[in-house]
């Protein structure tokens, strides 16, 4: 046997399976990684488990006020966003008798007047009828469609405010954009950070699922162009968005910051006198030509001073 | 190492190798679909 070509051999095997290996740890640093959820205490501090903000478990993260009476009778079914969850279980425990709320197993049961499927089932489930009253942002247009092919119109009562936020990885030098560089961004006529002060590098446009209430703002905000994804983005500085109150104690304590907006900072401040350019309502939705006198109550609780302020001291901006 | 034997090799190494490129991507792609963006951001390398 040649010992020189066994070297050879040996030395082709080494390399294809150096090869392999280089390959495979790089995708799972590049991405893999970055896809396992983090449970650590600051991710578990803001993502909301609802079992956290139930309105009368002996311990709950809800701000507690009392209505000046609760209310009786036919108790409209709630629901809303996962970031609104603080504050219409807030109203929950204002309003509803404890006994109105049914929480088993992890989950609420049917007969529940307290529900939670997140926007898009808060959505249909408002227009099915299953569920009175919504606590969430701005439908979109397949879920307005949805409601008058069902000849349900939706009503929205905005019952606070909030700032609509672009996020990226802290180390991005990038601090600021103004709103034209957003908007090229996620049309696409912009690929690359350097083209708006940053390194070198390609921008990957983060979305969510279709329906949630952020993905419905970022629509919006575009004003009918769709988001187009850079080919080489999963390979750059990634740029997603949110609302405020979701992420503001992640900014403190994690590794994302938010981005001003034409050089103003979205913080509680610039929410409250405007002057951050992207600030939008979120609301109560309710069906329109609603019979039941306590949908009514509801709406006039979240709008009253003491609705208002479980609204500020969870960590939104009210109305005024 | 006859040169039968290195090829057998080499092919072997060479299907485990697309085999396991193959596998970490669909477990990617799905660890994507589940996970929250924030996280995605969060753990981006710089």
């Amino acid at each position: 046997m040649n010992k020189g070509k066994l070297i050879k051999q040996i030395l082709a095997i080494v390399g294809v399976v150096t090869f392999f290996v280089i390959t495979n740890v790089f995708i799972y640093f590049v991405f893999t990684n970055r896809c396992v959820n983090d449970f650590s205490n600051q991710m578990q501090a803001k993502s909301v488990e609802v079992d956290e903000y139930l309105p009368f478990a002996k311990e709950t993260k809800i701000v507690k006020k009392d209505a000046p009476e609760k209310l009786s009778g036919d108790l409209p079914k709630m629901d809303g966003a996962a970031a609104l969850v603080p504050i219409f279980n807030s109203f929950a425990y204002s309003l509803y008798p404890e006994e109105a709320v049914k929480y088993e197993n992890g989950d609420f049961t049917s007969d529940s007047a307290l529900q939670y499927h997140n926007t898009r089932g808060a959505y249909k489930g408002i227009v099915d009828g299953d569920l009175d009253i919504i606590f969430c942002a701005r439908p979109n247009d397949e879920q307005v469609q949805y409601g008058l092919d069902k000849g349900v119109e939706l009503e929205l009562t905005p019952i606070g405010r909030e700032a609509f936020v672009f996020l990226v990885n802290k180390n991005n030098p990038v601090d600021n954009l103004s709103m034209q560089q957003l908007k090229d961004i996620f049309t696409g006529k912009i690929t690359n950070w350097k083209d708006v002060g940053g390194s070198f590098r390609p921008i990957n446009v983060v979305q969510r699922n279709k329906g949630s209430g952020s993905q419905t703002s970022l629509e919006k905000l575009l004003g009918g162009e769709k988001v187009a994804s850079n080919f080489f983005g999963p390979l750059g500085g990634s740029i997603g968005f949110s609302f405020r109150f979701y992420v503001e104690e992640l900014t403190k304590h994690g590794h994302i910051k938010m981005l001003s907006l034409e050089g103003v900072y979205p913080d509680r401040e610039h929410v409250q006198d405007n002057s951050y350019p992207i600030v939008s309502n979120f609301f109560a939705v309710t069906r329109k030509g609603e019979t039941n006198p306590n949908v009514q109550k509801v709406l006039d609780f979240a709008l009253s001073p003491t609705g208002q302020e479980i609204v500020n001291e969870t960590g939104y901006v009210s109305l005024t | 190492m006859s040169d039968k034997l290195f090829n057998r090799i080499l092919i072997g190494l060479l299907i485990l190798g697309i085999i396991s490129i193959i596998t970490l991507l669909i477990i990617t792609i799905v660890l994507y679909n589940q996970t929250s963006m924030i996280t995605f951001i969060e753990k981006e390398i710089w």
